[in-house]
């Protein structure tokens, strides 16, 4: 099924959560809604699964193209995996994920057998057959985030919202899940909505990206599109670290020549460079072509990259590069080391843009 | 009575040494002792006492009070003590019939303050609107209110003389002792009535109005927390899995809730049973609309103190079977925690 939201303007109070947003899934697709914190994330879900309505005359909802504002909760084939699970403390995990099934009007409810044998299937998809008997107090929070997407699974619904499936796990167990997400996604085929704050997850899984800020969706795309070709200032740093070189605009910040919003980066006036830590390139020597002078501050090593911190002898600003292990010790660098710093590729935005 | 079980409820945290006063352990005995002694002295004893006087003309004395026989037909005794008789057997018929009405204004009263007490705490609990803070303490009124004074407001509103008294004093209601069911060939309504009374005040409806007042903010008040710490997740997640508002509040709400409910609606159920006040000012005083207490009060002003001792008792009773449920649900909560069901209430 796929979801369309048309120009969906939710307010609570005279605060605007979200403001005209548009938004296409087509049907098997795993979208990520990223944004920092109060950005409308939860609030645009929760408006597409019905518990939220939008504001009187802003906005239509479309599921598989039909309009379904008059369509309660229950009835739109949602099933919705809330932030902080919401599993029902007095049912055991069973009772839990049968309980969409158990609901349902007796003529078309599955019988006990049929119901037990479901349970038990979603159980296997979650890996946790055996502990139907358990509480959900008695379970670790991945495996409660799990029996929460399996208990969401059980009705078959044709669209699945997740708010921040791994939002209270720690590092490892996010990294297992959402391997484990993209899997069950690719097993299951259901149109799947996510909403995470954490960048890295929506670029490894998602098929594609919204980044949202303040209520409004700034860039929609595949993970390569919204990160090597942001669409606006506050893209490219929401979506990982990035470095910023303030300057005029002028030969040296436009070396790698990509720039945005329209302005020609030729014409006189201040403007941003961009850089991604691996776009930044240090050397001892100032080989030919113009670049910043700076003094290593610290380094770190971060797995098979180290990262290498820079203070520009004349902004004073920090930069952060990335370095592979070979040039790191090509390099040699020692703290308190003057070196010449540069960059393969720079995103470049005129100083009118606010982020 | 109720009063206690209150304010233990609120310090079942106590336990473990303080190490601030932990060092002086006088300070523990001394403190321990002045509370049991006073709770001895103002509970305990004055308990005790209601029962040893209920019995103080041993079993067959108690029973009396309530089922006393009158003179035997056809023998020949005493005028003086014929008419002791057939006044125990009258004394003992106002007894029962004072029970009878308790059993039905304060049940009637219960049902309708647990409908309201959910409705107000779920109101209060899940929703946010404006004047909820007002809300709030307008349920928590009649505690700050004298029952004698509720009783008042409401022979002034609907006393013969009073605000909506030309419509109260010819207000219709069926005599629930009448009430049959007549099937529904022919009626949408399926109970018939032979009797109708008339009026609100001075009548057990009036009764049941006082009583309801005075004990609304039980239910409700004991509800609140756990309403509110629940949340709408769990319901909301209970929708969207297809249940309809009656599973969702059949499934998901009620189990969450059902422990501070009972509670709720055994301390409303105490309170009901023995209001005195509000009672004593709407029901005119009339011997037929006695309850419990109003009729203790009788047996107590004619000097007949077994039997008003007798009759409370039953009331003592009461509160302690409330007080043994409260211990049962305190401990299967404690269990169900320790079990990992989740903490509820
Ligand atoms: N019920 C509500 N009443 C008033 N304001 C609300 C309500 N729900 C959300 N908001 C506001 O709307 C804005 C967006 O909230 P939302 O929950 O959608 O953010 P989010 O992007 O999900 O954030 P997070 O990542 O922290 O979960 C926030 O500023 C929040 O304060
Ligand atoms: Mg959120």
């Amino acid at each position: 099924m796929s979801v369309e939201v048309r120009n969906l303007t939710k307010s609570y109070g005279n605060f605007t959560a979200v403001k005209d947003v548009s938004l296409v899934v087509n049907t098997g697709q795993l979208v990520a809604l990223v944004g920092p914190s109060g950005s409308g994330k939860t609030t645009l879900l929760r408006s597409i699964a019905g518990l939220e309505q939008p504001d009187p005359g802003a906005g239509t909802i479309l599921l598989n193209g039909k309009d379904v504002a008059a369509e309660p909760v229950g009835r739109r084939k949602i099933g919705f995996v809330f932030q902080h699970y919401a599993l029902f403390k007095h049912m055991t995990v069973g009772e839990n994920v049968a309980f969409g099934l158990r609901v349902r009007p007796w003529r078309s409810r599955p019988s006990r057998q049929e119901i037990r044998k479901i349970v038990g299937e979603l159980l296997d998809l979650v890996q946790l057959r055996g502990m139907e008997r358990r509480y959900p107090s008695q379970l670790s929070g991945g495996q409660r985030q799990r029996i929460a997407l399996a208990r969401a699974l059980a009705t078959k619904p044709a669209v699945l919202l997740l708010d921040e499936p791994f939002g209270a796990l720690d590092a490892k167990v996010r990294r297992e899940l959402r391997q484990w997400l993209r899997q069950l996604h690719h097993d299951v085929g259901v149109t799947t909505i996510f909403v995470t704050h954490d960048q890295e997850e929506a670029l490894e899984v998602a098929d594609r990206v919204a980044v949202m800020n303040k209520g409004v969706i700034e860039q929609i795309g595949t993970p390569t599109e919204v990160y090597d070709h942001p669409a606006t200032p506050f893209v490219q740093t929401f979506l990982g670290t990035v470095n910023l070189f303030r300057g005029r605009i002028a030969e040296d910040l436009q070396k790698s020549g990509e720039t945005s919003n329209g302005r020609d980066p030729t014409s006189p006036g201040k403007a941003t460079a961009f850089v991604r830590p691996h776009d930044v390139e240090i050397s001892r020597l100032a080989n030919g072509h113009p670049g910043l002078v700076g003094e290593v501050i610290s380094t770190s090593m971060t797995g098979p990259t180290t990262r290498v911190y820079l203070q520009l002898s004349d902004s004073r600003e920090l930069v952060e590069a990335e370095l592979t292990r070979n040039r790191y010790h090509e390099l040699a660098l020692k703290i308190g080391d003057t070196v010449y710093v540069s960059w393969r590729k720079a995103k470049v935005f005129a100083d009118d843009y606010s982020i | 009575m109720t009063t206690t079980t209150l304010a233990t409820s609120s310090n079942r945290r106590a336990d473990g040494e303080n190490p601030a006063t932990g060092s002086a352990r006088w300070v523990r005995i001394v403190l321990t002792l002045a509370t049991v002694a006073f709770i001895g002295i103002f509970v305990v004893l004055p308990l005790a006492n209601v029962f040893a006087q209920a019995f103080s003309h041993g079993v067959s004395g108690y029973v009396h009070a309530f089922f006393a026989d009158g003179p035997p037909r056809g023998v020949h005794m005493p005028v003086r003590e014929r008419l002791k008789m057939i006044t125990a057997a009258s004394q003992a018929r106002q007894t029962r019939s004072a029970i009878a009405m308790t059993l039905l204004v304060g049940t009637t009263a219960v049902v309708f303050n647990v409908v309201f007490g959910v409705a107000a705490a779920w109101a209060v609990g899940k929703f946010r609107f404006r004047g909820k803070t007002l809300l709030i303490s307008l349920i928590d009124l009649p505690f700050s209110v004298s029952p004698v004074v509720a009783g008042l407001i409401f022979v002034l509103l609907f006393g013969r003389e009073g605000v909506f008294g030309n419509w109260a004093t010819h207000f219709k209601w069926p005599d629930p002792f009448s009430i049959y069911w007549r099937g529904f060939n022919g009626h949408w309504w399926p109970f018939g009535d032979d009797q109708q009374l008339e009026g609100i005040v001075f009548t057990p409806l009036g009764i049941v109005l006082g009583t309801i007042f005075v004990t609304f903010p039980f239910v409700a008040r004991s509800l609140m927390p756990t309403v509110e710490a629940q949340g709408v997740e769990e319901e909301q997640a209970a929708l969207s899995l297809g249940a309809s508002g009656w599973q969702t509040f059949r499934r998901v709400t009620l189990p969450n809730i059902r422990w501070a409910l009972l509670y709720g609606i055994m301390l409303c159920t105490c309170r009901a049973f023995g209001e005195f006040g509000a009672v004593s000012v709407v029901s005119g005083n009339t011997d037929a609309n006695d309850t419990i207490p109003l009729r203790v009060e009788k047996l107590w002003q004619s000097y007949d103190s077994q039997a008003a001792f007798a009759l409370a008792s039953l009331l003592a009773g009461l509160a302690l079977i409330t007080l043994l449920i409260k211990g049962v649900v305190d401990w299967r909560r404690a269990a169900t925690v320790r079990a990992g069901g989740g903490g509820v209430l």
